[in-house]
């Protein structure tokens, strides 16, 4: 195809990267006007004045450092718990003779048609049941284990050549060991991949821990911004600066590993 | 023997930890929607009442108007976002320069949490200083009021309002490059050599996509549209942060024209703390998408092409 032809294809592509990207570049713009500036009608494109103390600002007038831990410690404890649990579950049912694996996988699967919308009204009372509500528990348990999690790792497991295993039981290694030592270092791609997924899936979730965290104490990023929205409501220049802060972390982590992130999405199409 | 029996004890252990978790926070919650349905029960599990909670959804104007809204909304989103996410696809598929750049370009809002997105959307769209009333301004137009406004867009009283249109836009936004990455995948895994034959045999263009490229892809377009149909019914962050206006509340406004079927489940549990009310409601659009899942399973599995 000749230079000439190509011209429309770009043209098309930027003309929608442009409205693709205008929210972010607005969002960034916002956050460092002025509280005139920012109410200024018709808005400029650049701030006047170039004010990076809106992030201090913004960071200060909300718990936001505890909002940040939060999160953190959710998206942590739910990668940490649901890699145990999944792996654990997906090696017995790639490697270890188990009567009626088949079945047990078989029903795993089936459960996948269940939505999770249906959900949410019974695990609240459950939580309540339990006695978690407004705990670090009830915002990593119902998310450390998930059939898609133990689907990937099967397939990881089962493309690992038996004689592996069978060297390493020659040297008296247990499955446990074996598990740990040999084969989960062996499929680190997929475990990195679905260490990425669970974690941004959880800084970005929002209903659930709106629901079970009533304090401050416990309460994560995304249900904060909404809190802060409801204290800020004039200030919209500190609201676009906290919202720049509350992504940033997914943002960067993102253009980090995007290769991997985005061949894992086409791969397993997850749609949150 | 006994090694054998050891090592199935061993499967056991290693298998319960994901079980019991899937088992209690997925399956059993399933089951105990439904059985929270049967009763009266709002703060606490009350009275036995069958199955009227769901005659009383069948009869509830409010209910029924969610589930129009919630058709309006998967209608207007699902097919526009992958349309232009194949669009975006096949450019991104010629052998362009900054190929990576628009991919992630496109791709970004997906990564980005839907509140955030929903609040820098919500500021764009304010009446009084948002930036989208300046742009329709310049090109001569009346200013909107946007995600405030009750009214039509087509007509005064016909969904969806400008409010739940204005969210159905943010929605494609957010949602078509994560169509544009699944459908780009799928064109690379379609074999040069059918390409390439096609092309011998004098397919080109407008053609080459009718007849070779659009049915080898079909196995990806149904996967998309399952799940876009299945996640756009269950929406609920950026229609309840976008809704909800300054307060907390509880979303669908402006006049209820953007409650959709998961606002309404989460109004009368939240809200008004109706919680087997809201469960039958949860449970009914729950069964809906099992069954759009399974038929679409049938009629698919017959007419995908799976090259």
């Amino acid at each position: 195809m000749g230079r000439v032809r190509r011209a429309p294809l770009y043209l098309a592509l930027v003309a929608g990267g442009v409205v693709m990207a205008f929210p972010f570049y607005w969002t960034l713009s916002t956050s460092l006007k002025s509280e005139a500036g920012a109410a200024a009608f018709p808005p400029s494109l650049l701030p006047e004045e170039w004010l990076f103390s809106n992030y201090a600002a913004a960071w200060l007038s909300a718990p936001f450092g505890r909002y940040f831990l939060n999160s953190a410690i959710m998206a942590v404890g739910q990668v940490l718990l649901s890699i145990a649990t999944c792996s654990l579950a997906a090696y017995a049912l790639a490697r270890m003779r188990v009567p009626g694996r088949n079945a047990i996988f078989g029903a795993l699967v089936a459960t996948l048609v269940i939505p999770p919308e249906v959900t949410l009204i019974p695990n609240y009372i459950t939580i309540g049941r339990l006695g978690w509500y407004d705990t670090y528990l009830a915002l990593i348990v119902p998310f450390g284990a998930s059939v898609f999690n133990v689907f990937l790792l099967r397939q990881a497991f089962l493309q690992l050549p038996t004689e592996l295993y069978e060297a390493a039981v020659l040297e008296g290694a247990t499955h446990f060991r074996f598990l740990r030592s040999v084969a989960l270092p062996l499929v680190r791609p997929t475990v990195a991949i679905i260490a990425l997924l669970t974690a941004i899936r959880a800084w970005n979730d929002f209903q659930w821990p709106l629901i079970i965290t009533n304090t401050a104490e416990l309460r994560p990023i995304q249900v904060g911004l909404t809190v802060f929205r409801s204290d800020v409501s004039t200030n919209v220049q500190l609201l676009m600066a906290a919202s720049v802060l509350a992504v940033a972390p997914v943002v960067v982590l993102f253009l980090l590993t995007q290769r991997q992130f985005i061949q894992g999405i086409a791969r397993a199409g997850i749609r949150g | 023997m006994r090694r054998r029996r050891r090592e199935a004890i061993e499967g056991y252990l290693f298998l319960a930890p994901a079980l019991l978790i899937i088992a209690a926070f997925h399956v059993w919650p399933a089951i105990y929607a439904f059985y929270m349905s049967l009763y009266r029960w709002e703060v606490a599990q009350e009275g036995f009442l069958g199955l009227r909670n769901y005659q009383h959804l069948l009869q509830d104007g409010d209910f029924l108007g969610s589930v129009g809204l919630t058709v309006v909304y998967v209608a207007g989103t699902v097919p526009v976002e992958m349309a232009v996410g194949l669009g975006v696809a096949l450019l991104l598929h010629q052998r362009l320069r900054l190929r990576g750049v628009f991919r992630l370009l496109y791709f970004m809002p997906y990564v980005t949490s839907q509140v955030a997105v929903a609040l820098v959307w919500g500021w764009i769209f304010n009446p009084t200083y948002g930036v989208a009333n300046a742009i329709l301004e310049t090109v001569a137009g009346q200013p909107r009021t946007w995600l405030l406004q009750p009214d039509g867009v087509f007509s005064s009283d016909l969904p969806p309002s400008l409010a739940l249109a204005s969210i159905m836009f943010v929605t494609v936004w957010y949602y078509l490059g994560f169509h544009a990455v699944v459908f780009l995948s799928g064109l690379t895994s379609i074999s040069d050599e059918v390409i390439d034959a096609a092309r011998i045999d004098g397919a080109g263009g407008l053609r080459m996509f009718r007849d070779i490229t659009f049915p080898l892809l079909s196995p990806t377009t149904y996967f998309l549209l399952l799940v876009a149909t299945i996640g756009a019914m269950t929406s609920f962050n950026l229609v309840y942060v976008m809704s909800s206006g300054q307060g907390a509340g509880c979303g669908g406004g402006p006049l209820g024209t953007t409650r959709v079927a998961a606002l309404f489940v989460f109004d009368r549990f939240w809200c008004q703390t109706e919680l087997g009310y809201a469960s039958a409601a949860a449970f009914a659009v729950g069964f809906v998408v099992v069954v759009i899942t399974a038929i679409n399973n049938r009629i698919f599995s017959r007419r995908v092409f799976y090259g």
